[in-house]
């Protein structure tokens, strides 16, 4: 983390929980401008309320219950709704997996769009009509007219997806939040798509939290990793370092478990043993300790520090530095 | 392909229409041409993997292989006898020999029964066993697949998917089936899941000589499972091969495009791969394109493709593939 500089986006020990349990818990991690930061981790670890929390738009009755959310040094934790109201759309928006359901099937899919611009950015309709269908464009929608008067049912959901990128970009915020934006559409759509987030946001140096459980995404697309496992970072890093070298157990087993296509025929899969434990049941501890090859009596009893072992490449494991070694 | 090949599963020619019903009497208007000359063989003990993306018809070819779904069209012989012409009563006997895993773990168990009686109602059903005999063959059972069998009292929503994904698998292996259609069993599951699941299913085949008829849009999980792969697009086999030949050498450019679309989980070679990025949407197999009917995505696309439809060739010894521009 760079520490003289200030980060476009800072989570800041970020803390969320639901009546009393946590279920993301003391989460930081930064994004520069321009940057991919792939947020990994599996079904309940917590990355989505995490990218909720960010956006403020947390369900009824999760709150944010400690830490702060820094966008371009304003503490966004600490602004009323209707100023926090200001900054989704204009300075920070989201993409959510599925994008048929995110999107209003009562409403064409251009009006949709020009009524995000309208509302914040005060365009007036027709100026607005012409902002939406150059962004369609800029996107790959194809005869980008006739699909601004069509409902999302009409509209493939690969082709949703670029409605919803559309839509998250126009005001032009400085952060997107990209919630498993692929994960509902086919391979070959899901190039289309992790191409143009890429493009995108490259040319107007936007800085991307994208949120995945799928590691050949983070392999194609992110700068920088956060793996999270049960509520916490366990290790951070440059894309490279992470997967060359990673030195949490929990990373080092989730990479190693991946079906490859380079792999053997019915080549044994190496695998994480037990389940993945839920918010009201985690662990003490280092919550991987129930799965972990490596646990000590340590691991059951404290938890470990997410600290710097290399420039740029944190790590929360009481044992990283003799697995380290190891190799 | 031959018929006394003694082939465990022959699959000639299989078409499945879904009528279309339009207008105030819900007459036909036309045909959603699903599956269309499918032909696959299956030994006994043997993985047959098919791939393809949404829509292009692989779970209704599993469909209508166990007569879930009457095919239009063609013969499914199963161990020599044609079950598309078979009465209902008939198949019962059959379905023996033939059981199902879907995708999605929470909607594939009744919640209102303990996984014991899931697990045990196949032998119920079928006469097989009953009183303390089912209660002990339940027990086998979980153990198997390995789950305590004390769990057999608890009901689904105690599980986790990767272990409701086991008691599945435990009821399909209940009747000792000859062949187990898989639809996509692992995609619904955790990255470190998915990998138990794979070991598993690759485990009950060698112990038990079972064949497995793979479905999924996953080529690298493909890989590791199967031992001949078929790929599947609008409804029609374009390519099918051994597993080894076909990754060595693919000779569909939709394949070709399916393969490249799989992100590598290592971000240098990702990175340093040229990738075939597909452009366009799947045409709706309702209305499918004339000639082959990738012809519309396809980067390497002449006139011929346009106007005829290739047909599946061997353009080497057991590599069948349709496209007129590949040899």
């Amino acid at each position: 983390m760079t520490e003289n500089t200030t980060p476009l986006l800072r989570a800041a020990d970020l803390t969320v929980a639901v009546d009393g349990t946590s279920l993301v818990d003391g989460v930081r991690f930064d994004v520069a401008a321009g940057e991919i930061m792939a947020l990994v981790g599996e079904s309940g670890c917590g990355k989505s309320m995490t990218a909720l929390a960010l956006m403020r738009l947390l369900p009824n009755g999760v709150s944010i219950v400690d830490g702060e959310v820094f966008l371009a040094g304003r503490n966004l934790t600490q602004l009323s709704e209707a100023e926090m109201e200001a900054v989704r759309g204009n300075d920070i928006s989201m993409i959510f997996q599925e994008p048929v359901a995110a999107l209003n099937p009562l409403m064409t899919v251009g009006d949709q769009v020009v009524e995000s611009l309208h509302a914040h950015q005060g365009l007036a309709r027709r100026e607005a009509m012409e902002h939406v269908l150059d962004m369609f464009q800029l996107v790959g929608i194809a005869d980008p007219r006739d699909r601004m008067r069509q409902y999302p049912f009409e509209l493939s959901g690969g082709m949703c997806q670029r409605v919803m990128i559309a839509s998250a970009l126009i005001c032009g915020p400085s952060v997107l939040i990209a919630d498993e934006p692929t994960t509902a559409l086919d391979v070959t759509i899901q190039a289309q798509i992790l191409k143009l987030i890429k493009e995108m946001c490259a040319d107007r140096q936007t800085g991307v939290v994208l949120i995945t459980h799928d590691i050949g995404v983070v392999a194609d697309t992110a700068d920088r990793v956060a793996v999270m496992y049960a509520g916490r970072i366990v290790e951070t890093g440059s894309v490279f370092e992470i997967f060359a070298a990673p030195r949490h157990p929990y990373t080092q087993l989730l990479l190693k478990s991946v079906p490859r296509l380079d792999d053997k025929k019915k080549q044994r899969l190496h695998v994480i043993d037990g389940v993945v434990p839920d918010p009201q049941h985690w662990p003490t501890g280092c919550r991987f300790h129930a799965r972990c090859p490596f646990v000590s009596e340590q691991c059951r009893r404290d938890r470990p520090p997410l600290d710097e072992v290399a420039a740029d490449h944190m790590v929360a494991c009481w044992h990283q530095a003799e697995l380290a070694e190891a190799g | 392909m031959n018929k006394n090949t003694g082939a465990l599963l022959d699959v000639a020619g299989l078409q499945v229409l879904y009528p279309i019903r339009g207008g105030l009497f819900g007459r036909p208007v036309g045909h959603v041409r699903a599956v269309e000359d499918v032909s696959i063989r299956i030994d006994a003990g043997e993985t047959f993997g098919l791939a393809g993306e949404s829509g292009c018809g692989k779970t209704t070819v599993g469909m209508a292989i166990l007569q879930m779904v009457r095919p239009t069209g063609g013969r499914v012989a199963f161990e020599g006898t044609d079950l598309t012409s078979l009465a209902t009563g008939a198949l019962r006997q059959i379905r023996r020999d033939m059981q199902i895993v879907f995708q999605d773990p929470y909607s594939s168990l009744n919640p209102r029964l303990t996984v014991g009686e899931s697990v045990g109602e196949p032998l119920l059903v079928h006469g097989v066993a009953r009183g303390h005999d089912l209660k002990r063959k339940v027990g086998d059972l979980m153990e198997i697949v390995g789950l305590q069998p004390s769990y057999a009292s608890r009901y689904p929503h105690e599980f986790s998917g990767g272990q409701r994904q086991r008691i599945v698998i435990a009821r399909a292996l209940a009747l000792r089936p000859k062949l187990i259609v898989c639809d996509e069993p692992v995609s619904a599951l955790d990255v470190s899941v998915q990998s138990q699941i794979l070991n598993l299913l690759n485990d009950l085949q060698q112990d038990f000589g079972l064949a497995y008829l793979f479905i999924s849009h996953d080529l690298s999980v493909l890989k590791n499972v199967s031992d001949r792969v078929g790929v599947m697009y609008l409804g029609r086999l374009v390519e099918l091969a051994e597993t080894a030949a076909l990754y060595e050498r693919t000779l569909h450019p939709y394949t070709e495009a399916l393969m490249s679309a799989i992100p590598l989980p290592d971000p240098v070679r990702q990175r340093a791969r040229t990738q075939v990025i597909l452009s366009g949407e799947i045409p709706s197999p309702s209305n499918p394109p004339t000639g082959c009917p990738f012809h519309t995505r396809c980067p390497i696309a002449q006139a011929v493709c346009r106007e005829k439809l290739p047909a599946l060739e061997e353009k080497r010894p057991g590599h069948l593939a349709a496209c007129h521009l590949r040899d």
